[in-house]
């Protein structure tokens, strides 16, 4: 990655892991648009002609506030820093206090708010003895507040229409308002898959977007069901109960799974009851949930041959609207599942200077169900190897992770080097296995550790 | 040696006026050539980048008839797990200030799955990536505020930072999107940098907005495809095809280029006829250049070959000669046309945009065949040219290389053995004619054929025309006589010239009595078929684009204008078929405008019922393409599949060389469920006046759509000036042709004028004037203009109707009436006469002031 991206990147994912993915997706999106398009705004006639004065008067305050912003700024540098201190965009709802969380209403999308995800990483034995690990991620982008769906159509020349621009003259032939098309929306969605296949070694990902219309893609609580071409997760409840009891879907590559998800574990608040603070500044803060341990059946088929598996994955869910803090590099995010029925949550925040922010933190499930929240003293990692990326930059590659709180210490090693996504920007998602000790007996477990920020572009 | 070479430079140096006629004609000829292959090469290319800008690294396209696909298909193609990836394209045309763009309508999440990351693409892809990587971190934002904006903004477009800049089109201004009519409000919210070629005539919206702006929501115009390169393809295309409704087929992405660039084929093929013709000429007059050049000499190379110089010795002077002569002329030959080109690209590109489709060339293509082509004339034709003579004076004892009477002795026995030779041409032209059926290529090669008996006809025609009129002449004036008498017994000098003059005459006669037999034919074509009073369409650019469409409302109001009789109505798009897109115009027609549409087979009293029934009448071309007839039958995709139409008749059309269809629209929408209009004829109560009428037609539309509402007059008017600006072209080349030809013309009278100085000399030592001697040269000129004339005027005619009854009726498939006007020959007189004159003038002049006493002293 050039140096400009890198501290695009690095500036702007260093709120926490949430922060770095938002970005991380609307980079993925400019990147496409722009490749599409090939678009190339940004002259300085461009950013002059974004003057406060100059700028038409549009219904969109989040876009207006922004271009203020710009304008003021025109050196990209403060310009960014503009962006970062945008920490709450008008419009969009705000995660700022603790709410009752409801199920499954909140498995389903809350599209008042900026961005949203759901994550499942999970591990896989097969009968005759393959051994997986996979990630099947949707996210969900608002690019403008509002509910699209039931606005008007804007046609720029019907008068009486909410978005009709005030400074765009209907000539004397101007169309009647037109039939809506189904493809306009503000939601966007994007989806990551990747699997792990440990007895070939090898690493497959592939990333999709489609927009949240025509039912190329979407979330619903009730049945719940996420969804993004035919990569699904979906309720196997009838009966819409709260239960987290899904099917997944998803094939690329080779690979085709048809898993059942049920949830073994009551469903983890993180943070203050659910509520994620990323930094100190308000608004910056999301909704945030776990369901750590989740019995998976099924079947993958690889290459056309059908295997039956069993397993375990975890559920993250996350959504809110906050932007950025300031001085973040990126993060390492821990799930360790053990074998005792416990699961242990960390995020490390890491900051450009390398030390760790002080709004990491974590949550830790006992064997009974009771959980603990862990603020970023009662967590020490060190990290004890690191792989070399061939596509650019040096990742940690083996930790020691300690919870003295816990008498916890434990060894997380990957299950294979390379689980690295080669998305854009790219990130280190992938299997790991656990050894270690709590409270003087040995244990044993699985992970899945995510490492961003770490990429570098080969010069 | 070296005595050789001083001689040969001090020969060229000494008279430039002869180098620069040699080297002007030899640089006329190639560049003909290479400017006719720059316009077609870089019209084709502009096309060809454009479609690869819109079609990207896809491997196939799904698409349908003219109402496209149910965006519903594309949704469930993703859920049919075909290892494919799929993006929906929603596109047509638009006008934005007067300009028509394409508007391109995609899904930008998708699209670069589809349109990206293949190689192919690569650089493209480069050029954006890289852009984006080195760009100050502030660009970042701002594409992600494009991306919002494209999303979230109504009206946001994209266009080629070129078009936007010629436009004057600016960021966020708003401007207006003229498209069937209707004025809809635009914003610029990116550009595509310039180094990505091909998106000059594009504009690129989110789908969604496509699909409002051209009254296609819950359409899409196809779906494109890209099945990755380690995929089993015929696995998924089977995959595909089982999730696709009946109608809708998948077929490979290059196939809409090769058919849209096959559409041209004709028009194309044509152009490079002319650049034969020109090539032809070209050689002869490179020939007459370079083996005048040589000739000239041959006194200077008997003196050289008494001396001692080996024959080899002289040949290979004069070679060399002929390769500097050649490479230079060629050179510059190759400058000067791809100076032509450039201004023809845009002649070219106008007819195709005018006929086809929409193309913008930017970027001038230079193809390296059409270089090598033409460089291996010129040197080619030179190094030919030059060694004919050269040999011959070579191979004479060298005491006959300085007589005269030897060449031309030996250049009458070649009149004669030419003489011989154009007959079995002739026969060669009509045999090809009458036994190569459909092919176009032997239509052209026929063609040259006969012009080529022109040219091998004319010189034993001067000589005996030449012999007469000396004879005849004779009687009156001793020094017409011996004007005349002179260019028969210099038959090696003047021969060709003529020649080189007859076949530009020949092929501009040929040329001018197609192009006023057909402007006829299409006059009396128009007349007929132009029969309502008033024309309504839904204007836009591009035949057959489904969002041509009238609103119904306002069809509804325009039906209320009292005084009207009666009226048509008219759907036209482009249908699918097994045998490739086929144009349909869907018609109501009343029962008296029946007589508005000629057919050519067929028994009117029954072909109409059965053109209510849902019988076919084709027209011309298309029968001719497809080789159908009356009686046939035709199968046409429509909304329910494929279905066997009968045609009831053939009918005459102009309009469209790739053909069309007449079809009952009742039919027509029933099969297509399409209820669209695309345009009305109104038939006015008599006595009714015209432009009331109009008026009340602009109000009835006013506020929901601007029409096209035209008179029948200027229907005709602007079709007549739509076939003039086709012709343009043709004009331009064959007025290059017979500059060529005259520029040969002056090059071979100043090489004779030169020789025969003495002789003229002797004759005003005589007691002929100064003024008396620039008419006899003046005299044999025009006489040389008029013998040309009379050898082209029969072979002008054969070769019109070559043109009209081979060349077009296989180029395009239709019929043209011959139409034969004396202005057309008195053209060819006139231009014959003026360029033999002119060639005249200066060796005239030369003549009159040339002083006697060193003419006359020899040796």
């Amino acid at each position: 990655m050039s140096p400009p991206r890198t501290s695009v990147l690095a500036r702007v994912s260093n709120g926490s892991r949430s922060w770095g993915r938002v970005f991380r997706f609307m980079q993925l999106l400019a990147a496409i648009t722009m490749t599409l398009a090939a678009c190339s705004p940004g002259t300085s006639d461009h950013v002059a002609a974004r003057t406060s004065a100059d700028a038409p008067a549009r219904p969109d305050a989040t876009e207006t506030d922004e271009r203020a912003l710009r304008a003021d700024t025109p050196a990209p540098a403060s310009r960014l820093g503009a962006l970062d201190n945008e920490t709450l965009p008008a419009g969009f709802a705000a995660a700022t206090e603790p709410i009752r969380f409801e199920f499954p209403r909140d498995h389903g999308p809350h599209p008042d708010f900026r961005h949203e995800w759901w994550y499942i990483t999970g591990h896989l034995d097969a009968k005759s003895g393959e051994r997986f690990g996979f990630e099947l991620t949707f996210f969900r982008f608002a690019l403008a507040p509002g509910d699209s769906t039931a606005e008007p159509v804007p046609t720029g020349t019907s008068a009486g229409t909410a978005r009709s621009n005030s400074d765009v003259h209907a000539g004397p032939n101007a169309a009647p308002a037109p039939v809506r098309s189904a493809w306009r929306t503000r939601q966007i969605y994007m989806a990551h898959f990747a699997v792990t296949d440990l007895d070939r070694e090898t690493f497959h990902a592939s990333e999709r977007f489609a927009r949240g219309a025509l039912g190329l893609a979407g979330a619903q609580p009730a049945p719940f069901r996420v969804w993004l071409d035919d990569w699904s997760l979906e309720s196997l409840d009838p009966g819409a109960t709260s239960a987290f009891n899904v099917r997944l879907r998803a094939a690329d590559k080779g690979y085709v799974f048809d898993l059942t998800l049920n949830a073994q574990s009551p469903v983890i608040l993180n943070g203050d009851a659910g509520l994620s603070r990323k930094s100190s500044a308000p608004g910056a803060a999301s909704y945030y949930y776990s369901i750590p341990r989740l019995a998976v059946q099924g079947t993958v088929k690889r290459d056309g041959q059908p295997l039956e598996v069993s397993g375990i994955a975890w559920l993250d869910r996350e959504w809110g609207s906050g932007s950025l803090g300031s001085d973040q590099q990126g993060w390492d995010w821990f799930a360790l599942q053990f074998d005792d029925g416990s699961a242990l949550m960390f995020y490390s925040l890491r900051k450009r200077d390398g030390q760790r922010d002080e709004h990491s933190a974590g949550t830790w499930l006992a064997p009974d169900g009771s959980t603990q929240a862990l603020s970023s003293d009662d967590v020490l990692i060190d990290v004890n190897d690191f792989w070399n990326s061939p596509r650019g930059g040096r990742y940690p590659a083996r930790w020691r992770l300690r919870a003295p709180s816990l008498a916890l210490d434990v060894d997380i090693q990957p299950r294979l080097a390379d689980q690295e996504l080669p998305t854009d920007p790219r990130y280190w998602e992938g299997a790991a296995t656990i050894r270690g000790t709590r409270a003087g007996a040995n244990v044993a477990g699985r992970a899945y550790v995510e490492l961003v920020g770490y990429a570098r572009s080969e010069r | 040696m070296r005595t050789l070479w001083a001689a040969s430079a001090r020969h060229l140096l000494r008279h430039p006026a002869q180098l620069a006629l040699a080297l002007l004609g030899l640089a006329l000829g190639v560049a003909t050539i290479v400017a006719v292959d720059i316009a077609v090469a870089s019209s084709g290319r502009a096309f060809e980048l454009s479609m690869e800008a819109v079609n990207g690294a896809a491997t196939h396209e799904i698409s349908a008839g003219p109402g496209g696909i149910d965006e519903q298909v594309y949704v469930s193609l993703l859920r049919s797990g075909a290892r494919a990836r799929l993006a929906p394209v929603v596109e047509g045309y638009v006008d934005v200030h007067g300009e028509t763009l394409q508007l391109i309508g995609i899904d930008p999440l998708v699209d670069s799955a589809v349109r990206g990351e293949d190689t192919n693409l690569d650089n493209v892809r480069a050029t954006t990536g890289g852009g984006s990587a080195s760009a100050p971190a502030g660009a970042q934002a701002d594409t992600l505020t494009t991306a919002t904006r494209w999303f979230t903004e109504p009206g946001t477009v994209v266009l080629a930072a070129s078009t936007a800049q010629r436009m004057g089109i600016t960021q966020d201004q708003p401007f207006p999107l003229n498209i069937g009519g209707r004025e809809h409000q635009a914003r610029l919210i990116g550009t595509v940098p310039a180094t990505r070629a091909g998106f000059e005539t594009l504009i690129l919206s989110d789908i969604s907005q496509a699909q409002e702006w051209l009254g296609l929501v819950g359409r899409l115009s196809r779906i494109d495809v890209r099945i990755p390169s380690d995929v089993p393809e015929d696995e998924v295309l089977s995959q595909l095809r089982a999730s696709l409704p009946p109608r809708v087929g998948i077929q490979p992405a290059q196939r809409r280029t090769q058919q849209s660039l096959d559409m041209t084929a004709a028009f194309t093929t044509n152009l490079k006829a002319m650049s034969l013709l020109a090539l032809l000429v070209g050689i002869f007059l490179i020939f007459s250049a370079i083996s005048f050049a040589v000739v000239q000499r041959r006194r200077v190379m008997g003196v050289l070959r008494a001396l001692g110089a080996t024959r080899m010795q002289v040949m290979t002077m004069i070679l060399a000669e002929a390769t500097v002569l050649g490479v230079a002329g060629a050179a510059v030959g190759l400058a000067l046309g791809m100076a032509i080109g450039r201004e023809l690209v845009s002649l070219v590109s106008r007819t195709i945009n005018d006929l086809y489709f929409v193309v913008e060339v930017n970027q001038v293509v230079i193809p390296a065949f059409a270089v090598v082509k033409a460089v291996a004339a010129g040197l080619g034709v030179s190094l030919l040219a030059a060694a004919v003579p050269a040999l011959e004076v070579a191979q004479s004892a060298p005491h006959l290389g300085l007589r005269r009477s030897v060449i031309e002795a030996r250049a009458t026995h070649a009149s004669r053995w030419l003489l011989f030779s154009s007959v079995a041409l002739g026969v060669g032209a009509g045999a090809i004619v009458l036994f190569s059926e459909r092919s176009l290529f032997a239509g052209f090669v026929a063609l040259f054929l006969l012009l080529l008996t022109v040219a091998a006809i004319t010189p034993a025609v001067l000589r005996a025309l030449a012999q007469v009129a000396a004879w005849l002449a004779g009687r009156f004036s001793p020094v017409a006589r011996l004007a005349l008498g002179d260019v028969a017994a210099s038959l090696s000098r003047t021969g060709v010239a003529v020649a080189a003059l007859g076949l530009a005459v020949a092929a501009m006669i040929g040329v001018s009595v197609m192009v006023d037999s057909f402007r006829e034919s299409l006059r009396d074509y128009l007349n007929r078929t132009i029969r309502a009073d008033l024309f309504v369409t839904a204007p836009g650019p591009g035949f057959g684009r489904p969002e041509r469409r009238l609103d119904p409302q306002v069809v509804s109001a325009i039906l209320a204008i009292p005084g009207l009789q009666d009226h048509t109505e008219s759907r036209r798009v482009i249908v699918d078929s097994p045998r490739g897109p086929v144009p349909v115009d869907a018609l109501r027609l009343s029962a008296s405008s029946h007589t508005s549409i000629p057919l050519t087979t067929g028994d009117p009293s029954r072909v109409w019922p059965a053109f209510e029934r849902g019988a076919l009448i084709i027209s011309e071309p298309l029968a001719w393409h497809l080789q159908l007839g009356a009686g046939d039958s035709l199968t046409l995709n429509t909304a329910m599949g494929p279905r066997d139409f009968d045609i009831a008749a053939v009918y005459r059309e102009y309009g469209n060389d790739r053909g069309n269809v007449l079809m009952s629209r009742a039919v027509y929408s029933a099969l297509w469920r399409d209820d669209a209009i695309t345009g009305m004829g109104l038939y006015l109560a008599p006595g009714t006046p015209l432009e009331p009428v109009m008026e009340a037609v602009r109000e009835a539309s006013r506020g929901r759509q601007s029409l096209a509402v035209t008179s029948n007059a200027a229907v005709r008017e602007i079709s007549m000036r739509i076939f003039e600006r086709t012709f343009v072209i043709t004009r331009v080349l064959y007025w290059l042709t017979a500059g060529v030809a005259a520029i040969g013309l002056v090059s071979a009278l100043l090489a004779w004028e030169l020789e025969r100085s003495r002789e003229l000399a002797i004759v005003r030592a005589l007691g002929l004037t100064p003024r008396g001697a620039g008419a006899v040269i003046e005299a044999q000129t025009g006489f040389m203009g008029l013998v040309a004339f009379l050898a082209a005027i029969p072979a002008g005619l054969l070769t019109a109707i070559l043109l009209i009854t081979v060349i077009n009726r296989r180029a395009f498939g239709w019929l043209i009436d011959l139409h034969i006007t004396p202005a057309q020959l008195g053209n060819a007189f006139a231009v014959a006469m003026i360029a033999a004159l002119a060639a005249g003038l200066y060796p005239a002049w030369r003549a009159a002031r040339a002083p006697l006493a060193s003419d006359i002293r020899e040796e």
